[in-house]
């Protein structure tokens, strides 16, 4: 299961397991965005390459407006996942 | 006393007792009560011998029938007695009758007839005897049916079926001689331990089958709470020695198997030592029996200690197999017991125990088995058994869900980290979305299969009739330095998963195309 939803606080909520069969979902909701967000992974047990992706995308849209994602609360699982493909410095990771 | 007058009375009295004596016949083949049919006898015989009363005494077990009885008829010409006598020649008890109605005395026509009622009553009584024993003995059999039953099921299944991922394997056997027998086994375990035990008490029949009950109960009493197989056997020896017939012993050895290093504790109460298979090797295992249990009040059994390696299996029996014999009366013998175990094709716990069965009965060959017959075998696989799992997959994004099901059920069946199942998940996640990019219109489905590869676990995908497409050749490169504005989703995958896993292989066969990636623990 995955889910996506807006926060107190600026904050998106990712819970579950952002695979491939999610992308559509949660790109609805990432490149729709017009500020930048506080995106907590507290909740969220797996993102696979197809999550980065989408994230990437969100990122790179909000850059250019001078916003970004900032992400918290990420388990050492993803953390590798993001360190490995190089996105931990694309993001901001508390 | 040939007037005609007599003589017409002679011939009326006969018809009566001719009636009477018809009756009787009929009461004697169509009843089966025997307090019914002496009922009937008693009220015959007076229109038989036109007695005035007429009654039977039987001796019992209170009164048995004195050393000096008479064996022969009296006629005192007021009183008929007859003796019941059965076909052994036993004094059954007597019928007697009474002042003759007509005010004569009984002559020797009466005491032909009384001594004809006599025998009726003695054919009624052996019968109902006769009759009351084969229902007693239905009722034995049946009670013994009921018996055997509960007796077989205070023992476990001896056919058990466990996880995959089973450290061990275990089966058991067991036929009584008789429909009750002294055998016994039993088993139970945890996530780190096996416990086991075989036994046979001496003797046979019922008193062997309640000390058999009791020992089992014992068994399992103490071996839930004490784990020293020796102290184990002291306490349900000392208990037997208590609560039991000084002559009832029972020969007994138990196992403790520690399921993450193979260790085998154990001890032995008089019994055979069991067998130990390794592979094609086939010996006895090395015990210092004790005495047999109940034997002594207190006796001090030792524990002596082994170490399985996995695959390797112990059997253990009762003497009841090796002491089978033949129409020639030869023993089936340990020597044929140990060419049986070592001519098995495998040392799978169910082989080995089938394969004396099915050889001690073709020794035997119909020849009544003489002594219950146990065995129980047990096979150690190591605390990781290999496991493996595969299962395909239609070219659709949505069966992601089962494959990640499918790596959820191996990874719980193989104990592995979680760090290694994230890799693994990733992993197939990425091979498959990449066959659904690269190769969308393949007929076939996808095979993702997950083995445990020695202290590791290998993925493999395999994409049947598909063009070749080497993960590690064609898969893009990637700068993981580049900037955000220069970042591409494009290849990050395939990337991801070579830096993930610790080992990729790629084998393009028979037109199929498939990817293995290995990962350590």
């Amino acid at each position: 299961m995955f889910e996506i939803r807006e926060g107190d606080n600026n904050h998106l909520i990712l819970t579950g397991r952002f695979d491939a069969s999610q992308v559509e979902r949660a790109r609805g909701v990432l490149m729709s965005l017009s500020e930048g967000k506080i995106v907590d992974f507290a909740l969220l047990d797996y993102i696979s390459s197809a999550g980065l992706g989408v994230l990437l995308a969100a990122q790179k849209r909000l850059s250019q407006r001078g916003q970004s994602l900032k992400l918290i609360n990420v388990n050492h699982h993803i953390r590798d996942v993001f360190r490995f493909s190089g996105f931990d410095q694309i993001f901001e990771i508390a | 006393m040939t007037t005609p007058a007599v003589q017409r009375d002679t011939s009326a009295r006969s018809d009566v007792a001719l009636y009477a004596l018809l009756e009787l016949s009929k009461a004697l083949s169509s009843e089966f009560n025997l307090d019914k049919l002496l009922a009937v006898i008693v009220e015959k015989a007076s229109a038989v011998v036109e007695a005035e009363r007429t009654r039977i005494l039987l001796y019992d077990d209170d009164e048995p029938a004195p050393a000096d009885v008479d064996r022969n008829l009296v006629n005192t010409g007021s009183v008929l007695r007859a003796p019941v006598i059965d076909s052994h020649g036993n004094v059954l008890g007597m019928i007697e009758s009474v002042n003759k109605t007509t005010h004569a005395t009984f002559d020797a026509h009466d005491e032909s007839l009384m001594h004809a009622l006599a025998t009726h009553v003695a054919v009624a009584i052996e019968r109902a005897r006769m009759t009351n024993l084969h229902l007693d003995n239905q009722r034995y059999e049946q009670s013994l049916r009921l018996a055997s039953e509960i007796q077989m099921r205070m023992l476990p299944s001896g056919t058990v079926s466990l996880p995959d991922n089973a450290a061990f394997a275990i089966h058991a056997f067991i036929r009584p001689a008789k429909q009750i027998g002294g055998d016994l086994y039993d088993f139970f375990w945890n996530d780190e331990s096996l416990y086991f035990c075989i036994g046979d008490v001496t003797g046979k029949g019922i008193g062997a089958a309640l000390v058999m009950a009791m020992t089992k109960t014992l068994f399992r009493a103490y071996a839930v709470f004490q784990y020293d197989p020796a102290r184990l056997l002291s306490a349900v020896s000392a208990r037997l020695y208590e609560e039991t017939d000084p002559s009832m012993f029972v020969t007994g050895f138990c196992g403790f198997l520690n399921l993450r290093n193979g260790r085998l504790l154990y001890s032995n109460a008089g019994h055979e030592p069991p067998l130990i298979v390794r592979g094609k090797s086939v010996e006895r295992l090395v015990s210092k029996s004790g005495l047999p249990l109940g034997a002594l009040r207190s006796f001090k059994y030792v524990v002596e200690k082994t170490t399985l390696k996995p695959g390797d299996a112990v059997f253990m029996y009762t003497d009841g197999v090796t002491d089978a014999s033949n129409h020639a009366e030869e023993l089936f013998s340990a020597a044929r017991l140990r060419e049986v175990v070592e001519h098995c094709p495998d040392s799978e716990p169910s082989t080995i125990v089938s394969s004396v069965a099915a050889s001690v009965d073709r020794f035997a060959d119909g020849t009544p088995q003489a002594d219950d017959i146990a065995m129980l075998c047990v096979q150690y696989y190591g605390a990781q058994r290999p496991v493996e799992m595969a299962e395909m997959f239609r070219r659709d994004i949505a069966e992601l869900e089962d494959v990640f099901d499918l790596i959820n059920r191996f990874f719980a069946a193989a104990e592995a980290g979680d760090q290694v199942k994230y890799a693994v998940e990733l992993a197939a996640e990425e091979l498959f979305t990449n066959v659904l990019r690269h190769n969308p219109a393949g007929g076939d489905q996808i095979e993702i299969r997950l083995k445990v590869e020695g202290e590791g676990v290998s993925l493999s995908l395999t994409d049947f009739n598909a063009p070749p497409f080497d993960v590690q050749t064609e898969a893009p490169a990637v700068d993981v330095n580049k900037a955000l504005e220069d970042r591409k989703p494009g290849g990050l995958g395939l990337f991801l998963v070579k830096t993930m896993m610790d080992r990729v292989e790629y084998h393009h066969e028979n037109g199929n195309s498939t990817v293995t990636l290995y990962k350590g623990r």
